[in-house]
This record gives structure tokens, C-alpha cells and sequence, in this order.
């Protein structure tokens, strides 16, 4: 057995397959021992065979299984073993002379259980996906019919079938008429069987057939009078957790690992799960999993293996190796980074591809850092430099050029949401926001400071703005959902309605968090409004005599909610003067904040973050390296929380600056960094790279695409980049590359459009450049410049590298054979501006 | 055939527009240096025959030179009017911003006003200075450049040379069209762009909140010598017709513009002065004889109390004025009074420094178990259904019971806090009077035989019940201003106005007809025209006080 940290921070026993050649040398059963107990009772255990080479592979389904007295206890399938008698006996596996036993003891075998509806009739509902969270386990159920996730309320369960009505959001009440989901009358015309065996319609399809065991199971459950079954005291005792064997595994692709789940009880009792859960696979490309929990590795890659049951559920981290590779070379190291992540690397067999040349390193900085291809005389001036620093010395230029805060105030505009609504109605405040944004970015100011201050804004600041998207106060869950994405990574949306499917947040805990933004309220008309938190959480309302509590009401139990922060602690309106300010210290002091924000940097520089999407942490999708997270998250606190430090260690590291190209063992990877990938440009920096290229800048004028002018142009000269907030003004540009809805929380949308290959053809941004007033191709005509010449110049400018040998000669003949010349510049520019290199940074 | 196109075209111009009343947009340049006489242009429309420039009260001359059609604007949603060309001087006697009016044979047109600067002016040139590399030099200072944002999303570019520790101050003065910015940049060039200018400063209001001015101003200290650029800009890169500015560039500070003091009494605003005497004013708005009777209202520092808690507030009888500041973020000034059952106070509230959204008082009454009695904060319920909270400068409440009460201030949020957060608020006893009088016209100009109306409308504050009389005198000849009666519009339904009664007033509007005769001769210059109100109390009269004063003019009728 070797020892392999893993996707997810765990250091973990994994299984490996054997080396082709190697043999069994030893065998062992898991669990090496069990208790089954209580009538039908069964366990599955796993042969795990130690290999010649020092591995461990589960050779479970290559083994045959026997009980040793088949009177106690039966072995049927692949090592699965059922009770029979009370006794106890062994269970022996054989697989290629190798042979391993495992002591069996069965207890109460006559004494069935006593009906459980969670149990015998939520299971299947759980199994079947019928409670998943894209079904009727959803926020608000389907078609009316509500369960809750993965079975985490049996009662409520309960209540909906029995007793029927449609289920409210935001409300333990049922609403509709109440339609019994049953027929104790005719139970096989219960709507709960014949929808799942599709006798009538059922958007979920078949679920099981009639001769299935489960419809048998449902059938007598609804004969026997759909009881509710468990005594208070069984009630009580509920799963806690999931606990799988592996916990992780690691294996070459064609392999099978199967997965035991053990159910842990609130009482301290444990039970055989693996046949009680449901099993997905968060990618199917790369491992599979049936539903009996026997993975199957597809392709080299990283994925994970959710599993589901009685409300709980965990995860398998799956890791697919690509093949071992013969004298792996050693890479050089420059930092902690580079350590962490060619380590990983290693261990997963692939090889990292060469360091890049200068001159893509220096595009690529460039565009990362400031947003901008860097100019021709630029690139030839460092790809002739000498100095064995430059690429340091590069990046602190970079860094503190000018054009840094304008690409990093951009990049924070997006995240931060500066916008106007409606267009065109008195927008200072956006002006305002922006250069506070602007502000921190120019001094480098401490994350955590900006972040505090827009958490807690109020008055008529600039951070405030960014609570009235449409001048009016969102909802208060709204705006706790949106801080915690921003500045924590973490989406608690899901437990606004109910429990989280998957992870450990609560109703209680969502509610509590959105009471902190409860107090909120706007003085003023628009769109000058002043924020503030009513003190003492109680406001003035109209028509009321005396004060009246405000905040947020718990939408299950109707309470008011005082403001808790997730790890418990409240704030009482009646004690806190401005409970806001209390959750932006708590947040921004948190780790979470720390990793969010490293994350959101790497992610930039990388095209995938260690956690993806970026805003997405939870245990069900963990980081891809997360030591590194973890010490670039410690250095960003080190470092006072500045972006300048994080960007100056990970521009540095020979991580980011390995080549595009890669090698025979990386050219799949897509997560783990081995090799520099192509990211398109965002529409802002690539309109701006168009300009810089062609030499014709766009003029942006306030409207909208339909030809409402509304009024306003931006100086000459002004760069999409620098512009307050892109929604105002009209450009078809724009729409076809896309722009992020800054009134929620942004997200570029970076999928290929048929749009963009009509704006290529036809669009005026590319073809009013090409023939532009001032453009560099009248230029370069204009001083006579050689076809070779002009070809080299757009290379550099656009491509920061002069053309091959091959594209030398191609471009010449292709210029002398245009009879324009003109034409023939304006061919080039535009096969350049056009061309998939230009249009992505790699 | 182009020539005689251009005549028609000229006539049409002048027949459309000869009987309109005149208005005046904008005067380029929007300033001018007392004594010196320059030349003007006022854009607008019906300034057609305009035959003088009338000087509210001394402050200049100005004579015509000619009127012109106005070039026709890029913006094709604009309707081109004409441009007067005017010689102007300032009086050098005079001080602040000068209010004058267009005279044509259409009337009297609305107020522009001019302001005066003592530096030498500069005229933008009309070569592109958009870029910084274009930009325009300023060779002297102080200077007051005159400029026009005239297209949309044009910048202007100025260079000047600064000395090292040199603090230079930048304000605009504009026309109500042109919202400006000022940027200082320098040209510094960048690894990627070595016509690059790096801004070291810049401003704009952020504020746009209704009634504050949105002219820039920047002071800024030099570190290094050397050359520097102003960049002027019009807000979200407007531009166009009307967009005229001045940019004056003094060493140290520019004093403001004095604006003409309102003679209009204010009751609801946050920067209206409270004195030791608005007792007395505010009786002045009923009877001489309460007037008579008010004694100066004492003031208290509430900042004077220890902020620690627990210590009892400082306690005042009524009327006091309480003084303070919200010296930090969470600050609360407390002071405690004592009202009899049924007594009704008012609380008004000035902040001199800063106004809404910047500061934002919020005053809270509780009493003596803690239970809030009322605030400042006026809910309302709009049409949409949705919530409306608006802090009011004047609070009305009367005391169901008596006892003592506690006043707290303190900023509405609990982020914001200096010792420049200053307020002033006055806890008094109401005192019915008169409040603000609102006249609907600005000016009037007045065919012979054709009567015209005038709205006066009277806020009648705190419980007055009284009449107010309202009249008008100083009419040119053949013209009477008579009282009359009109139709009142239906309004329609309201949302619910929540405590109105707290923070609005009642108010009654009277009609004046003002009626020219037939025979009343067309007059070369404007009356002044002044409206008066009058309250009456309980049958006894009040002191006549001077509303307002309009021009009125008789003009020729269309034929």
C-alpha cells in the first residue's frame, strides 16, 4: 500500500492497480470482521490483494467468496454476505492461491425490525433518485410533490404522501388541495407506484418495475396502512455519517475499486450502507459508478463519487493516473508553489511541459498583469535582454504600471458589481464606487479592507452603492448569499429552504447569517439613497403606533431571527449597535476569506482555480492541491492581504511560466498545471488588443444596441477596460463576446458564439479598423514599409512573436499575389486580429 | 436658387419665432473680470430683436451687437434657437454672481447668471485639445480659462507649470447644462504607452442629491516642479450646445462664488440658519405682538456631557438650542426635557457644514422607561406598495401624556462621525405661522387685454388657522392684479401617508389675475412687481412681508 495525498487535503490508504506482471502476494477482506444483526442482515466486504510491486488492488470481483458454516450466514454475489442463523463463522476469499478470511458473527437473525418508514420505504426514494436534489428533493419539488433531500426529513416526507398538499417554499404549510400521494383503499393505484413504475406519466420515468423488491417493498407499506413505524427512541437514533472504504482511490484508467459505506448511528452503532445509498459520479469521463458502489476508471483526471443516504452524504475522491512514464525528469523548483504542484505531478505521472520562451512568458504576463498585449519594441527589447532577472523585473514593472490598476480596478468592477440601473439616471455614485475600487487598487490596499468596508457600507458611500442594484434593497438573503460567495467562495443558497443536500450548513445557520443584513433599509428617494441599519434591529413604520421589530423571520418556524455567524455565536440586535460591522471582522479575519480570495487570483492566472467555480468551496468539490491553497492563502495573510504579493509569487513561479505546448503525458490535464492553457481574452481586453494592434481605437457612446442614444460618449482615447461599468454603453462588440450582468453576482459567459464568428466576418470592430484613419497598416504603407516588415510588426503586436520561417513565406506570396496592397495589409490584419492565437492568452 | 432658399429660411426662422417670449439657456463665457469689458454670446430662444440686457440690481451693463441663428447641433434631437452677441462689462462695485435677463419685444426673459473673476481671462482655442498631448498651455497664473465642452465626449486638455510645494486650486464655474469634472494628470508615459498621463487628482461631486452644486473644485499641492495638465470634462461624457464653463486656476484658495441670498424664507431645509432669534422670526410670521413677546433661545453644547454611560443627560427647558457634532462613528448626544400631557413641540434641525446624504441626524425621543415617543424618519408607504423612509429637518409632535424625555442624536448610520459633523437643533414649543410662500412665476410678460394668473401658494405651519392676505404692487401701468378664484384639478387617490402630520405642513393656494387693459401701453423696460403676504390671526393683522420679485413687462400681441 502507498501513501498518496489527494484532492481533497486528505492524506489516505488509497488502492492502486498492479503493475502489469506483478503478482498476488498477499490477500485481506474489508472489513476483517463483522457483526450482522437482526433478520436479513448483510455486509459487503472487499478482497484487497498486496501486489509484487508494493501496491494494493481490489481484486474483489476476480475472487471467490465462501462461509465457512453456511448455516450462520450465506455469501451470495460478489462478497456480499447475508444472516441466517446466530452463530458465528468466517468468510474466506480466494483469488490466484491467495487466500484471506474475515470473522463473522450474526446476532438476533430471527428478530426482524421493526417497521421504519424512514428506513424501508425513504431509502428507496433515496436509491432510486427519486429525492435528489434535480427531483422531487429540490427546492420546490416537482410537480408539486416535495422530498426532502436525499430523505434528511422523513417525517416531512411522510406528511407529503400521506397526507398530500403542495409544498411551499419558504414554508413548513403545505399549500393546494391535499391530495394523498396513496390509495390505502387500492394501494397498486397509489400515485406513489404507479408514476414510478410509469402506469401513468412521470417526468422521472420508470424508477422500478413491479417485480422489483422495492414496489413489493412500497406496495405492502401502503397494504399495511402506510405507517409511520419508528418508536420515538428509534427516531432518535439517525445516521450521523457516511463512512467509506476507501476514502479515496487512485488508479490507472480500466481499473474497478468497489466502495463499502458504513452507516454511523447517533447511538454509536454502525450498519452496512453500501447497498442503502445512491451513488454519482461528478464525472463521467473520467470514473463511473454503478449502482451497487463499483467504480470504474474512464480516463486520466481527478473526479469524485458522491454518495447519498437517510439525509447524510460524502465523497470518494477519484484520481486516474496516466501511465508510469520511464526516467521522469526532475523539474526545478523556484518556490513552494512550483513545489507543491510538480509534486502532485509526479505522483499522478505527468510530465510538465518546458519553461516558456521569453516572449510568450511576456505576452502572457502582460495580459494577466495589465490586461494588454505589450508592444513590438517591447518584445523584441526583453527577448534580447540578457539579464538573467528580466522576467522578475518584468513583473514588478508590471506591477506597478499604470495600467495594472486600470486592468485590476476592471477585474474588480466585475466582481464588485459597479452599475447603474436604470441607464441614464443619475449615475454619480457609480463614478464613485468605481474609484473607490480604483483607490484600493492603486495603493494596493489590504483586502481585507475593501472587503470590510463593503460588507459593513452604509450612508451614502461609495461601498454602499453596491447594495441598491435596482435602487432598491435586495433581499437580505440575497445580499448574505452574494458576501459569502464574494468573500468566502461558499454558496449557502441551498440551505435558505432547507438543510444543505451535501454539506454541513443548516436552514437555522442561513437565516441567521441573512438576519445580520436584516436591519437594512434605504433613507431618500432614488437614486441617492442613504443605507443604514436601523439601530436596535426595530424600525419606524408607517401607520404603526410604536416601533416595530424588523429583520428576518425564520420562513419554517416564523420566529425573528437574531444575527449568528456560522460558527454559532449571535449578535442580539438589543446589544450590538451595528451588527453588519461584527459579521465583516468575522469574515474577513476567516480562512475561508483568505483561500476565496487566493483561489480567485490563481484561477485568474491558471484559467481554473484550485476550487472551480471559483465561488463553489465545498467538501463535495474540494481544492485540486490543498496544501498550496493553504499556503497561499497564509502567505496573502502574511502579506497583509495584498494582491500585488500573491500575483508576484505565483507570476514568479515556474508554474505559471511553463510552456503552452505540451508534453506526450500532459496533453490531457486540465487541472493540475502542468502546462500553460489557452484562456480567451475578455471581450473588454480583447477590443482593446484589437485597438492596440490595429492602431484604431473604439469610441463608446452611453445606450443601447437598439439605437437609443442616450446622450454621452467617452473621451478619446478611453479603453474598454477603463470604462465605469461596460452595461451603459452600446456595443455589439460587447454582446457577442459577452459582459457580465453586474446585478448579481457576475459571471462571464466565455462559450463560443455563433455571434462572434458573424462579428469576425462582418462586424464593424474588426472591419472599421482595418481601413481606419490612423491605422498601423496606413502606417507601415505609408512609410513604404516591406511586406516581411509589415507582417513582423502586426506578429509582434498582435502575437508577440515574428512569424515562422513557413508563415514568412506563406504571408509574402500571399501579399504579392493581392494586386492592392492596401488590400493585401488589411487581409493581414485581419487573418491576425481574427486568429484563435491572438484572441486567447496562452 | 441657394440664396433665395436661405432667405425663406431666414424668414420662416423670424416669423416662427418674433411673438415667443424669450428664454435664455446659457451665456458663454460664464464669467467675465469686473471692469473689463468683453464680449458675450447668450443662447437661447425668442431672443430675436433683443434690444438690452437688464441687471437685476447694479452688477453690469451689456450691449447688443446681434442676434443669430444658432448653428445647428449634432444632436439631431435638438431644435437649434438663436445666439445673442452681447458687449458686457461687470461692475467692479458689485460682488458675487450677477443676475441679468434678456429684454426683447416678446418680454422679459428668465434669469442667467454671470459671475465675476479677478483673473485674466483665457479663451480655449479652437484646436483639438482632447489628448494630453494636444493639450492647451496655460502660460500665467492665475488665470480663468473659458471654455465649452461643444461635442459629445469631448475633454479639454490645459498645461500649466507648477512649482515645487505649490498648492493650486481648480474650480469650475458652469452653465446648470454642463455637470464638470476636474482631473490633474501628469505626463509621465508608461512601459506600454509613452503618451500616457498619470492622473494625480481628481474630483467630481459624487453627490448628485437634488439642490447641492455640481460645480468641481480641486485643491491640490505640487510636490515636484515641473508640467502639469488640467483636463475639464462634462459628467458621462456629455457635450454639446450649452456646455459653457470657466475654469479659474489660482494660486491657493478661490474664494466661492457668492450666490444671491435668497430672500425667500425657508422652513424645511437642512442648511436654513437657526439663530437664538427664530423664535422671534417664526411669531414675525404671525403676530407683531408674539414677535414682541419671544425671548432669545439659549443654547446648550450637548457635546459638552460625558459620552460614557451612565450619566444623566444634560436637561433643558423650552425653547433650547442644542449644539454638537457627531464627533465619531456611534456617537449619540443626549439632552432631557420635561412636556406636560398634551403639549406640542417641534424639533427642527440645522446642519451647516454638510447636508443629506452626507449627514445624516437622526433625532429620537424616548421616555423615561426607554419606549420611543417619535423620530425624525417620516414612513410612507409609495405606490408601488414598497416602504419609503425619508429623515426630515423638521419634526412635529404632540405628547399624548406628559413626563420627562430623553432627545437622542446622532447619525443615522454608525459608520460616519467628525467633529465637522456639526447640528444644531432646536426643541421648542410650536408656533403656528406662516411658513414658505410659493409664487409660480418667475417673470411676466403681459399682452394688453390678456389676463394671466399667478399661484401663491401659503404653507400654514404648525396649526395656524389664521388668513393670509396675499397682493401684488408695483405693476406697470394700465395693469391690475386682482384676486380670483379657479377649478382645483382632481387629485388622484393617495398611498397611505403615514404620520403626516409630523413632518408635512397644510398649505392653501390663492390666484392672483393680473389684467392688463386694453390700452395698456407695451413697456421698454420691466416693473418690478412684489408680492406680499399678510397673516391674520384671529382677526387681528399681521406685518405684510415681501414674498417675492417679479418683472413684468407689457408686451405687443402677435397681429
Amino acid at each position: 500500500m502507498s501513501t498518496i495525498r489527494f484532492a481533497g487535503g486528505l492524506s489516505i490508504a488509497v488502492c492502486c492497480a498492479f503493475a502489469a506482471g506483478a503478482r498476488i502476494q498477499s490477500l485481506r477482506l474489508v472489513p476483517a470482521e463483522a457483526a450482522l444483526s437482526g433478520k436479513g442482515a448483510s455486509q459487503q466486504f472487499a478482497a484487497i490483494a498486496r501486489m509484487s510491486d508494493g501496491t494494493e488492488s481490489d481484486v474483489t470481483g476476480q475472487a471467490s467468496f465462501a462461509v465457512k458454516d453456511p448455516a450462520i450466514a450465506a455469501a451470495r454475489d460478489a462478497g456480499r454476505v447475508f444472516a441466517a442463523a446466530d452463530g458465528q463463522t468466517a468468510l474466506e476469499a480466494r483469488v490466484d492461491g491467495a487466500r484471506a478470511a474475515a470473522a463473522i458473527r450474526v446476532e438476533r437473525s430471527a428478530e426482524a425490525k421493526p417497521f421504519s418508514f424512514a428506513r424501508d420505504v425513504g431509502e428507496i426514494f433515496t436509491r432510486r433518485g427519486c429525492n435528489g436534489s434535480r427531483c422531487h428533493g429540490g427546492v420546490k419539488g416537482q410537480k408539486g410533490f416535495k422530498l426532502s433531500g436525499n430523505g434528511i426529513h422523513p417525517r416531512d416526507d411522510y406528511r407529503w404522501i400521506v397526507e398530500g398538499g403542495v409544498f411551499q417554499v419558504l414554508s413548513a404549510e403545505s399549500g393546494g388541495p391535499k391530495v394523498p400521494r396513496i390509495d390505502k383503499a387500492n394501494p397498486e393505484k397509489s400515485l406513489l407506484l404507479t408514476k414510478a413504475v410509469m402506469e401513468v406519466p412521470h417526468g422521472g420515468g420508470r424508477r422500478f418495475t413491479k417485480d422489483s423488491d422495492d414496489y413489493r417493498a412500497m406496495l405492502d407499506w401502503v397494504r399495511a396502512g402506510a405507517p409511520y413505524g419508528e418508536t420515538a427512541a428509534a427516531d432518535a437514533s439517525r445516521v450521523v455519517k457516511l463512512e467509506t472504504f476507501p476514502r479515496d482511490v487512485v488508479l490507472p484508467p480500466g481499473q474497478k475499486q468497489r466502495i463499502l459505506v458504513t452507516a454511523r448511528y447517533s447511538d454509536g452503532h454502525t450498519e452496512d450502507y453500501t447497498h442503502r445509498v445512491s451513488y454519482v459520479s461528478n464525472d463521467g469521463e473520467v470514473a463511473s459508478v454503478s449502482g451497487s458502489g463499483e467504480i470504474e476508471t474512464k480516463g486520466p483526471g481527478e473526479t469524485a463519487v458522491l454518495l447519498s443516504a437517510a439525509g447524510r452524504s460524502a465523497r470518494i475522491g477519484v484520481g486516474v493516473i496516466g501511465a508510469p512514464v520511464a526516467n521522469y525528469p526532475k523539474t526545478p523548483a523556484k518556490s513552494f508553489i512550483d513545489e507543491e504542484v510538480f509534486a502532485k505531478l509526479r505522483r499522478f505521472n505527468i510530465v510538465p511541459s518546458d519553461l516558456s520562451g521569453d516572449a510568450e512568458f511576456l505576452r502572457r504576463a502582460c495580459l494577466d498583469i495589465t490586461g494588454r498585449i505589450p508592444p513590438p519594441d517591447r518584445v523584441t527589447e526583453f527577448v534580447k535582454s540578457k539579464n538573467p532577472n528580466k522576467r522578475a523585473e518584468a513583473i514588478d514593472l508590471l506591477l506597478e504600471s499604470p495600467e495594472y490598476a486600470d486592468y485590476w480596478t476592471f477585474r474588480l468592477s466585475d466582481l464588485f458589481r459597479v452599475s447603474i440601473f436604470p441607464v441614464g439616471i443619475n449615475p454619480k455614485w457609480t463614478q464613485d464606487y468605481y474609484e473607490w475600487i480604483r483607490d484600493g487598487v492603486e495603493k494596493d490596499r489590504p483586502y481585507s479592507e475593501l472587503a470590510s468596508e463593503r460588507i459593513a457600507a452604509q450612508g451614502y458611500s461609495p461601498a454602499s452603492r453596491h447594495y441598491l442594484p435596482y435602487l432598491v434593497i435586495p433581499p437580505a438573503e440575497n445580499m448574505m448569499g452574494e458576501q459569502m460567495r464574494v468573500f468566502m467562495g461558499r454558496r449557502l443558497d441551498c440551505a435558505q429552504c432547507h438543510d444543505h443536500p451535501y454539506e454541513e450548513w443548516t436552514q437555522d445557520q442561513f437565516w441567521g447569517m441573512t438576519a445580520f443584513f436584516g436591519p437594512m433599509f434605504k433613507l431618500g428617494g432614488n437614486p441617492d439613497s442613504v443605507i443604514f441599519d436601523f439601530p436596535g434591529g426595530k424600525e419606524v413604520a408607517p401607520d404603526v403606533a410604536s416601533p416595530t421589530p424588523l429583520g428576518v423571520f425564520h420562513p419554517r418556524t416564523k420566529a425573528r431571527v437574531q444575527p449568528a455567524l456560522l460558527d454559532g455565536k449571535t449578535y442580539p440586535f438589543e446589544k450590538t449597535e451595528f451588527p453588519r460591522r461584527e459579521l465583516a471582522a468575522w469574515m474577513t479575519s476567516h480562512p475561508y476569506f483568505a483561500e476565496a480570495a487566493v483561489n480567485r487570483i490563481w484561477s485568474h492566472f491558471f484559467g481554473r482555480g484550485f476550487v472551480n467555480p471559483v465561488d463553489d468551496f465545498r467538501s463535495t468539490n474540494p481544492p485540486s492541491h490543498p496544501e498550496l491553497l493553504a499556503k497561499l492563502a497564509a502567505e496573502f495573510q502574511r502579506g497583509g492581504y495584498r494582491f500585488k504579493h500573491v500575483i508576484r509569487l505565483i507570476a514568479n513561479s515556474r508554474t505559471y511560466q511553463l510552456a503552452s505546448t505540451p508534453t506526450p503525458s500532459n496533453a490531457v490535464d486540465k487541472i493540475n498545471y502542468s502546462h500553460a492553457l489557452p484562456r480567451p481574452l475578455d471581450a473588454e481586453i480583447l477590443l482593446d488588443a484589437i485597438g492596440d494592434v490595429t492602431g484604431v481605437r473604439e469610441r463608446f457612446a452611453v445606450g443601447t444596441n437598439r439605437g437609443e442614444w442616450r446622450g454621452g460618449k467617452t473621451p478619446m482615447g478611453t479603453r474598454a477596460v477603463e470604462l465605469k461599468e461596460g452595461d451603459i454603453y452600446a456595443n455589439n462588440f460587447f454582446d457577442a463576446y459577452g459582459r457580465p450582468n453586474r446585478y448579481s453576482v457576475p459571471e462571464r459567459e466565455m462559450s463560443p458564439k455563433l455571434a462572434q464568428a458573424l462579428h469576425l466576418l462582418a462586424g464593424n470592430t474588426y472591419n472599421e479598423r482595418l481601413s481606419g484613419k490612423g491605422s498601423r497598416g496606413q502606417a507601415l504603407l505609408a512609410r513604404k514599409a516591406a511586406d516581411l516588415e509589415i507582417a513582423a510588426e502586426f506578429y509582434l503586436a498582435a502575437f508577440a512573436r515574428v512569424p515562422s520561417v513557413a508563415e514568412a513565406e506563406a504571408l509574402e506570396k500571399l501579399m504579392a499575389s493581392t494586386p492592392s496592397r492596401e488590400q493585401a495589409v488589411q487581409d493581414l490584419a485581419w487573418a491576425v486580429i481574427t486568429s484563435r492565437e491572438f484572441a486567447e492568452n496562452h | 436658387m441657394r440664396s433665395i432658399s436661405a432667405w425663406l429660411a431666414a424668414i420662416a426662422w423670424c416669423g416662427a419665432l418674433c411673438a415667443a417670449p424669450p428664454k435664455a439657456d446659457s451665456i458663454f463665457p460664464a464669467s467675465g473680470k469686473p471692469g473689463a469689458p468683453f464680449e458675450a454670446s447668450i443662447r437661447g430662444s425668442g431672443l430675436e430683436g433683443a434690444y438690452s440686457i437688464w441687471f437685476e440690481g447694479a452688477g453690469g451693463s451689456a450691449k447688443v451687437i446681434a442676434v443669430e441663428p444658432e448653428p445647428a447641433s449634432s444632436d439631431p434631437k435638438r431644435k437649434p434657437g438663436s445666439v445673442l452677441r452681447v458687449e458686457m462689462r461687470l461692475d467692479e462695485s458689485a460682488s458675487g454672481a450677477r443676475s441679468f435677463r434678456v429684454l426683447t419685444p416678446g418680454g422679459v426673459s428668465n434669469a442667467l447668471r454671470i459671475y465675476p473673476h479677478p483673473e485674466p481671462s483665457l479663451l480655449e482655442t479652437a484646436a483639438p485639445h482632447d489628448l494630453p498631448r494636444q493639450a492647451q498651455p496655460l502660460p500665467l497664473l492665475p488665470v480663468a480659462v473659458q471654455g465649452r465642452i461643444a461635442e459629445v465626449g469631448e475633454v479639454d486638455f490645459y498645461s500649466f507649470r507648477a512649482a515645487a510645494g505649490e498648492e493650486l486650486t481648480f474650480r469650475t464655474i458652469s452653465s446648470e447644462a454642463l455637470d464638470p469634472g476636474l482631473a490633474i494628470y501628469q505626463l509621465t508615459g508608461s512601459w506600454f504607452d509613452p503618451d500616457r498621463a498619470t492622473r494625480l487628482a481628481f474630483t467630481d461631486e459624487p453627490v448628485s442629491y437634488p439642490n447641492l452644486s455640481t460645480e468641481a473644485v480641486l485643491r491640490y499641492k505640487f510636490d515636484a516642479a515641473g508640467e502639469y495638465l488640467v483636463r475639464v470634462n462634462g459628467f458621462w461624457g456629455h457635450g454639446g450646445a450649452g456646455q459653457e464653463y470657466t475654469l479659474r486656476v489660482t494660486r491657493g484658495d478661490v474664494e466661492r462664488q457668492d450666490e444671491a441670498k435668497p430672500r425667500e424664507w425657508t422652513e424645511r431645509k437642512w442648511t436654513r440658519p437657526l439663530s437664538g432669534d427664530r423664535m422671534r422670526e417664526l411669531w414675525a410670521r404671525a403676530l407683531p405682538s408674539l414677535a414682541a413677546a419671544a425671548k432669545p433661545v439659549p443654547a446648550v453644547d450637548a457635546d459638552a456631557e460625558p459620552t460614557t454611560a451612565p450619566v444623566e443627560p444634560q436637561k433643558i427647558q423650552l425653547p433650547t438650542m442644542v449644539t454638537g457634532a457627531i464627533e465619531r462613528p456611534g456617537d449619540i448626544d443626549r439632552v432631557r426635557f420635561a412636556v406636560k400631557e398634551g403639549e406640542r413641540i417641534a424639533l427642527e434641525v440645522e446642519t451647516p457644514d454638510k447636508t443629506v446624504p452626507l449627514i445624516n441626524p437622526y433625532l429620537r425621543v424616548i421616555d423615561s422607561e426607554g419606549v420611543e415617543a417619535f423620530t425624525n424618519i417620516y414612513s410612507t408607504v409609495n405606490s408601488n406598495g414598497n416602504a419609503s423612509k425619508q429623515i426630515h429637518p423638521k419634526t412635529q409632535y404632540s405628547f399624548p401624556r406628559g413626563g420627562e424625555f430623553t432627545l437622542e442624536i446622532r447619525d443615522i448610520t454608525a459608520s460616519y462621525g467628525d467633529k465637522r459633523m456639526r447640528y444644531k437643533v432646536l426643541v421648542r414649543p410650536q408656533a403656528p405661522h406662516m411658513g414658505e410662500v410659493k409664487v409660480s412665476v418667475d417673470c411676466l410678460n403681459l399682452e394688453a387685454g390678456k389676463a394671466q394668473k399667478v399661484s401663491i401658494v401659503t404653507d400654514q405651519e404648525e396649526g395656524f388657522d389664521g388668513y393670509v392676505i396675499v397682493s401684488m404692487e408695483g405693476l406697470p401701468e394700465g395693469v391690475r392684479a386682482v384676486p380670483a378664484t379657479e377649478v382645483d384639478p382632481d387629485s388622484p387617490p393617495q398611498p397611505p401617508m403615514g404620520k403626516r402630520e409630523r413632518f408635512t405642513t397644510k398649505s392653501q393656494k390663492a390666484t392672483l389675475v393680473l389684467a392688463p387693459d386694453a390700452s395698456a401701453p407695451a413697456t421698454r423696460t420691466p416693473a418690478i412687481g412684489r408680492i406680499y403676504a399678510q397673516p391674520v390671526v384671529k382677526g387681528e393683522l399681521g406685518t405684510r412681508i415681501l414674498v417675492k420679485e417679479i418683472p413684468v413687462m407689457v408686451v405687443k400681441g402677435a397681429a
